[in-house]
């Protein structure tokens, strides 16, 4: 992980403070129950501090003291990685795993609920061929001033591809932490579509692997910011074998004081011969005193049919761009609507989970226009069409 | 309806690349601009639609009476203005029925039903040779440059203006596309009755249309003006000589 050795990195950081204890915190379900007939959906799995409810037999839930022991030896993560990963790892109160046989489809929807703070893990493991669709949405019970901190791992075998779809739209007052790891193999592929909406103040890290030849790996992240709101994202692809693909694609629309630093990092391994490797960081800034960091980096190690490149460009909505949507007859407020609207959509162009892209969708335009969040607006899910996996 | 244009003068970072000049424009009526580069065809344009940047510091521009300075751009189209781009702008993630539907209902000119627009998009894009995949992208995103003309020509038979300013609609056209483009620009002004300012700095798109009158510009103002022969005149003796 290159945040502690890369000087440019550890400069633009945001120090967290990281809670000693773990609370209990109240039930949610009459809040969980509020929030799916906003969705229009039920949720397979609700995690709250509480505990974990799940209706699908993939999903296990433990606690760190009932944990399989040959489980835990198959972990990706011990707490060395990182302060966040050390953190999760140390005081996880639950253990979420979700195991896919050889050729099995799945998708599972995630609603978790934040009343104390909240450490908790969601192991994946793809057999060969398998197929799954995860989708997290992140939310408050009320007056949330508490840490959600979930901690991925994925192990996604030949030829599996994994839809890893997460919004967080958690209250003014709440933090987010997050860590994932994934091993990408032979052939698979993994597509990360990750929404940040909510939250003061949000730190994550995620470490995607390209592991084997041919494996892929397509991350999407798209913040929207506004107030005092403030956002460290650390994404980090990695082409380790012959003809793997790895794009990171990081966008901000921050208005207020909002601040936010995106942080892509690419590595093309030694033995990567005919690797792709692309980082594109772009944000529009709404106000004057919103700011974006978009601090691209790569290390390539091998030459020979590699092709890494990377773009970065933060600016005001383009003056020209508004004039155009204007001499249409559309007034300004509607033009930066919609030329916001249309730089938001291709973070959303990876989500196929009906669900999840109505939701950022909603949450997203809400957001850009208002500044509001933390609330979820009523969706209808009757008109849209969802395609089995 | 009448545009008046009545020795305007427009100025972009304090520089005047506008200097005196007047223009009047009546419904179905063919005006065209020709002018070296540079001598401020697109800045006028810019300025009577109300680019932020392009500022009319004297003179006066009316549409119907109305005096246009200081409106905004959607101000203007809805008092039935309308700009095609020289350079049209890409916006990736915006599409085109969905940018076309939102102005259309923003300048409420037809009670056409999604289904009828929708019909209607498909008719105009046959007429203008427009691969019917390219509507249902974003707006130019990846377009070649006649494409790109094309669906500005789409935008303005859709949005049906009183009067069209074409910013060299013909310009980087092959010579079929040419063809369709003036084909499609006649066909809108019989149509609708509009009244239409085209900049071109080609001959060959004249060939197909039937302009009422040549204005020749030079140095931010109109030199010359006539009929269909300055065009013979400049072809045959450049700016330089002939104006």
């Amino acid at each position: 992980m290159p945040d502690e050795t890369n000087e440019l990195y550890s400069r633009n950081s945001i120090k967290l403070e990281y809670p000693e204890s773990i609370e209990e915190g109240p039930s949610v379900m009459e809040h969980a129950l509020e929030i799916e007939r906003h969705a229009d959906s039920k949720f397979d799995v609700i995690i709250s501090n509480t505990g974990v409810t799940s209706k699908n037999r993939l999903v296990s839930a433990f606690t760190p003291e009932n944990f399989p022991e040959e489980r835990l030896s198959k972990k990706m993560t011990n707490g060395s990685e990182d302060r966040i990963s050390a953190y999760i790892n140390a005081n996880s109160r639950q253990i979420i795993s979700i195991d896919l046989k050889e050729k099995e489809s799945a998708r599972i929807n995630m609603l978790v609920i934040g009343s104390a703070h909240l450490p908790f893990q969601v192991l994946v493991n793809c057999a060969p061929g398998s197929k799954l669709s995860l989708f997290e949405y992140y939310c408050s019970a009320k007056d949330d001033r508490y840490y959600t901190a979930p901690l991925h791992e994925f192990s996604i075998a030949r030829d599996s591809n994994v839809e890893f779809s997460m919004i967080n739209n958690k209250t003014s007052g709440s933090n987010f932490m997050g860590f994932s790891k994934a091993k990408v193999f032979s052939g698979a592929s993994l597509s990360a579509n990750h929404v940040y909406i909510g939250s003061s103040t949000t730190k994550v890290k995620c470490d995607f692997y390209a592991a084997e030849e041919k494996s892929s790996i397509y991350a999407k992240e798209i913040v929207v910011g506004s107030a005092n709101q403030r956002f460290d994202l650390n994404t980090f692809i990695t082409n380790a074998n012959p003809n793997t693909y790895a794009k990171l694609e990081s966008g901000a629309v921050l208005d207020g004081s909002s601040l936010c630093m995106l942080k892509g990092y690419a590595k093309v391994e030694k033995l990567a011969k005919g690797a792709k490797s692309r980082i594109e960081e772009h944000g529009i800034l709404l106000s004057e005193s919103a700011h974006i960091d978009a601090l691209p980096d790569m290390a390539i190690d091998y030459g020979e049919g590699v092709s890494a490149t990377h773009s970065a460009a933060t600016a005001p909505i383009d003056k020209d761009a508004l004039f155009y949507i204007m001499s249409r007859g559309i007034d300004g407020s509607e033009s930066k609507r919609l030329f916001v609207g249309a730089f938001m959509s291709k973070y959303l162009s990876g989500m196929t989970n009906a669900l999840a892209r109505e939701l950022a969708t909603s949450l997203l335009l809400t957001k850009a226009e208002t500044g509001i969040f933390g609330e979820l607006p009523k969706i209808s899910m009757k008109d849209v069409w969802t395609v089995e996996v | 309806m009448k545009l008046e244009i009545k020795d305007v003068f427009i100025e972009i970072g304090g520089n005047k690349v506008v200097k005196g000049t007047s223009l009047n424009v009546g419904s179905g009526e063919l005006h065209v601009i020709m002018g070296p580069n540079g001598c401020g065809k697109s800045s006028l344009a810019k300025g009577i639609m109300g680019h932020p940047d392009y500022k009319i510091v004297a003179g006066s521009v009316n549409l119907d009476g109305k005096d246009l300075n200081g409106l905004p751009a959607n101000e203007r189209a809805r008092l039935g203005l309308f700009m095609q781009f020289q350079e049209p702008i890409e916006i990736e993630g915006l599409g085109i029925l969905n940018f076309l539907n939102a102005a259309r209902n923003s300048l409420k000119r037809d009670s056409k039903s999604v289904r009828e627009f929708m019909n209607e998009v498909k008719e105009r894009s046959a007429d203008l040779k427009l691969k019917e995949e390219l509507v249902g992208r974003s707006l130019n995103a990846g377009f070649s440059g006649g494409e790109k003309k094309k669906v500005e020509i789409l935008q303005m038979q859709i949005l049906k203006p009183g009067i069209a300013i074409l910013d060299e609609p013909d310009s980087g056209l092959d010579v079929d596309a040419v063809r369709v483009v003036a084909d499609n620009i006649r066909k809108f002004m019989e149509s609708t009755g509009a009244g239409v300012i085209l900049i071109t700095h080609y001959s060959r798109i004249l060939e197909y249309l039937d302009p009422d009158h040549i204005h020749i510009m030079k140095d931010g103002r109109i030199m010359m003006e006539g009929g269909k022969e300055l065009v013979q005149k400049i072809e045959k003796e450049g700016y330089e000589g002939g104006v």
